[in-house]
């Protein structure tokens, strides 16, 4: 399809000789989406982000982002992705404005653009007294914030977060959405893991829920929630997949 | 019930030698790895034994055996006491755990001596590396002596104690003294350096003091690390010529120093710690601070900012190089003629290329690229996501042990020529070979480190020193060096020609190996 973003086509993953982290997924994530993927403790989230991401070789299986292989051509998947880990143990040595710097000199940002965009988004997190420390010193939450910057700042067609919003303020978190939500109007796509299903029931349009590795539903979230809450929704499909 | 201590240290021991990873595994690929390390230590081991032994040898030889248990005490002693300095207080503060261990129902002194005996395994496996075939060999040319046996065992057992605290007691003063600057880093990894490069000095200055007026012999090194580098080793000497007090006098000597320096730590551990982890306080970025560079060069700067955020990193990547540059200020001053003179006419003329040796056996000392992927650790995700070639990753990071072997190496190598009187083609060729060295280990220490990488550090001098990588590059070099200065001795310009050809071509071949290269975070 010509607006796919991120496809996953079978993806199966297994650790040391027989935990099949991830089994036999297929998922498919459009321009405009902001794709939730939600499971339990070890479902196989991060894995499958981490595979998405290229940082994690898969077994079987294929990624492709806006038609590329993850496996045949990271460094074109990569330039189009943006990854922030659910912990962002950032490089404490470097000052924020070092950071933000070398993530735009590696994805090749230009000058003006980069100055506009760091400009822009650490006035919205309140971060422009901050970016010349160095980044041992941030709390959690300003390493979050620090770590959103940087994977905005080249405008990346496909944003794989895992738990963006753990550590981050009120005030920091509601304009992370409406970030997101521009991005996705402008034709990106936002693929997500998280526990919280508040977030995902506000914020995503797509979700898909998985269980032990295997993807057990997926879809536009009014039709996988029907009138019932995602919660009840999330419960019931567990445990009548354990059944 | 174990003591808490024990406990403490058992766990750290676990992480140190990766023992408990291999035997929890299902994974071959770790065993592999770690059959892999062990024969790599296994060889480093027998590499070491196999030239304390040559000396040990040359010692019998000339009729002074009797002082190799000293010697080898004072030896193990000082390279203990350079070592740890090169560790900086990395030995026992700062590391990862720190949070995790401190809120355990535990006291300091618990931690403090767990770490410190941590450190202490890892020299006390050195100090028998050294002192244990020096008693054999002893042995053998002078039959076996159970009174030796129990006063050299006993002077190693306790032989790393006094060196350790005197080190990790000059690292905590420089840190109290740089604690409230803001460029602490770098100003402890130059004070640091500067306290490495004043023993080396006092070292080399005894060294030539020594040769000059008892000539190249045993009884000289015997002088130099005992007499003027490391008198309590005396007490060892002095109680194997039938005294029995000084024997008692090292132990609890040491015994005393190594509880004291406990107790005396225990009071400002958690100081310590803090100024060693404190960060500056905040500031703003100026919007000239925002510019653009190619991603090669941004790589770059983010390693030589690594290099200069970890005064235990710099301190051992640039440990090699010092001692180049040292030898080079110091061969200044020397009047080489004599020596010239002195020797065979075809081993003056080869003189210049053992240089080569001399220059591989510093360059490999100090290879921070052997450890510059390992230091990733919890930021590898980070740097494996961007979107640059795995090869320009790799390459970033052996470009700092290039360009500083590179910019140290060619001219000690001029000074080098100057005072052998080199030829022309000399003057060409050992500038051009130090560059071909320098590219080479670089790219050999990255390669090793690809293959053998320790993410699970606790603190960085477990990656930085007691790595598989590490172990290759330094003794791998040491060895090669050796065999440079031997083989240049008889082969002339025909081993710079080796030499050269060996290091482009497996230069070359890293180059296109690494461009197959993918990097994963496991």
């Amino acid at each position: 399809m010509e607006n796919t973003i991120l496809r996953i086509e079978h993806l199966t993953k297994t650790y040391g000789k027989t935990k099949k982290a991830v089994d036999d997924l297929s998922i498919e994530v459009c321009a405009g989406d902001i794709y939730g993927f939600i499971g339990q403790n070890g479902a196989g989230k991060t894995t499958t982000l981490r595979s998405v991401a290229g940082i994690l070789p898969f077994d079987s299986g294929e990624i492709y982002i806006v038609g590329k292989s993850v496996r045949d051509e990271p460094v074109s998947c990569k330039a189009m992705t943006a990854y922030i880990p659910d912990n962002p143990d950032l490089y404490d040595y470097l000052t924020g404005i070092q950071y933000l710097n070398f993530i735009g000199d590696v994805f090749g940002v230009a000058d003006s653009v980069r100055r506009e965009r760091i400009e822009k988004y650490a006035q919205m997190f309140r971060m422009q007294g901050d970016l010349g420390s160095l980044i041992g010193a941030y709390s959690h939450g300003m390493k979050q914030k620090l770590a959103v910057t940087g994977a905005l700042l080249h405008e990346p067609k496909l944003m794989l977060l895992d738990e963006p919003f753990v550590g981050l303020d009120p005030e920091a978190a509601f304009k992370l959405k409406q970030v997101f939500r521009e991005m996705c109007d402008a034709g990106s796509a936002i693929f997500f893991p998280t526990h919280v299903l508040d977030v995902a029931e506000k914020l995503c349009n797509k979700i898909a829920i998985i269980k032990g590795g295997k993807l057990i539903a997926h879809g536009d979230i009014a039709a996988v929630r029907g009138d019932e809450s995602l919660e009840n929704v999330f419960m019931e499909v567990l445990e009548n997949r354990e059944k | 019930m174990k003591s808490k201590w024990l406990l403490l240290t058992k766990i750290q021991l676990l992480g140190l030698f990766g023992i408990n990873k291999v035997r929890k595994t299902d994974d071959p690929s770790v065993k592999r790895k770690a059959a892999g390390g062990l024969a790599v230590f296994a060889l480093v081991g027998l590499l070491l034994i196999f030239y304390i032994v040559l000396i040990a040898v040359e010692f019998c030889r000339q009729g002074i055996g009797a002082l190799l248990p000293a010697a080898s005490i004072a030896i193990t002693s000082l390279i203990t006491l350079l070592f740890t300095l090169l560790q900086g207080c990395s030995a026992l503060f700062a590391m990862k755990d720190y949070d995790l261990v401190m809120s355990l129902p535990v006291t300091k002194r618990e931690v403090l001596a767990s770490r410190l005996l941590c450190a202490y395994v890892s020299n006390l496996v050195f100090a028998a590396g050294v002192t244990l075939p020096c008693l054999v060999v002893l042995f053998v040319f002078e039959g076996f002596s159970f009174p030796v046996l129990a006063v050299t065992l006993a002077g190693m057992i306790f032989a790393p104690i006094l060196p350790m605290a005197v080190s990790i007691t000059i690292s905590a003063l420089l840190t109290a003294l740089t604690a409230r600057f803001k460029y602490k880093n770098i100003l402890q990894s130059v004070l640091g350096i500067a306290a490495f490069v004043g023993i080396m000095i006092a070292s080399f200055s005894v060294s030539f003091n020594a040769n000059a007026e008892q000539g190249i012999d045993m009884n000289a090194m015997y002088a130099l690390f005992v007499e003027n580098i490391y008198p309590p080793a005396l007490l060892i000497q002095m109680t194997l010529s039938g005294q029995v007090w000084p024997i008692f006098a090292f132990i609890g000597g040491s015994a005393l120093i190594g509880a004291g320096f406990i107790l005396l730590l225990s009071v400002c551990y958690e100081k310590v710690h803090d100024a060693l982890t404190a960060k500056g306080a905040r500031s703003a970025y100026h919007s000239k601070d925002v510019r653009s560079t190619s991603a090669f060069s941004a790589l770059i700067r983010k390693e030589f900012a690594r290099l200069f955020s970890c005064p235990a990193y710099l301190l051992n990547g640039l440990s090699g190089t010092l001692l180049l540059l040292i030898a080079g200020v110091a061969l200044c001053f020397v009047d080489a003629r004599p020596v010239l003179e002195a020797l065979p006419s075809s081993l003056a003329d080869n003189l210049v290329y053992m240089g080569l040796g001399i220059a591989l056996f510093c360059i490999g000392t100090g290879c921070p690229s052997a450890s510059a992927l390992s230091l990733e650790s919890s930021h590898r995700d980070q740097l494996f996501v961007l979107p640059v070639s795995a090869r320009l990753i790799l390459l970033a990071k052996a470009f700092p042990t290039f360009l500083i072997n590179a910019v140290a190496g060619i001219p000690v190598a001029a000074v080098f020529c100057w005072k052998v009187n080199a030829p022309v083609l000399g003057w060409i060729l050992l500038p051009v070979s130090i560059l071909f060295i320098s590219s080479f280990i670089a790219v050999f220490g990255i390669f090793l480190n690809l293959k053998f990488p320790k993410y699970d550090w606790t603190t960085e001098t477990q990656a930085i020193k007691q790595s598989i990588p590490v172990m290759i590059a330094v003794f791998g070099s040491m060895a090669l060096g050796f065999a440079v200065v031997f083989g240049a001795a008889y082969l002339g310009v025909w081993i710079l020609a080796a030499v050269d050809a060996v290091c482009l071509a497996l230069s070359a071949a890293f180059f296109f190996y690494f461009k197959n290269v993918r990097l994963y975070i496991s």
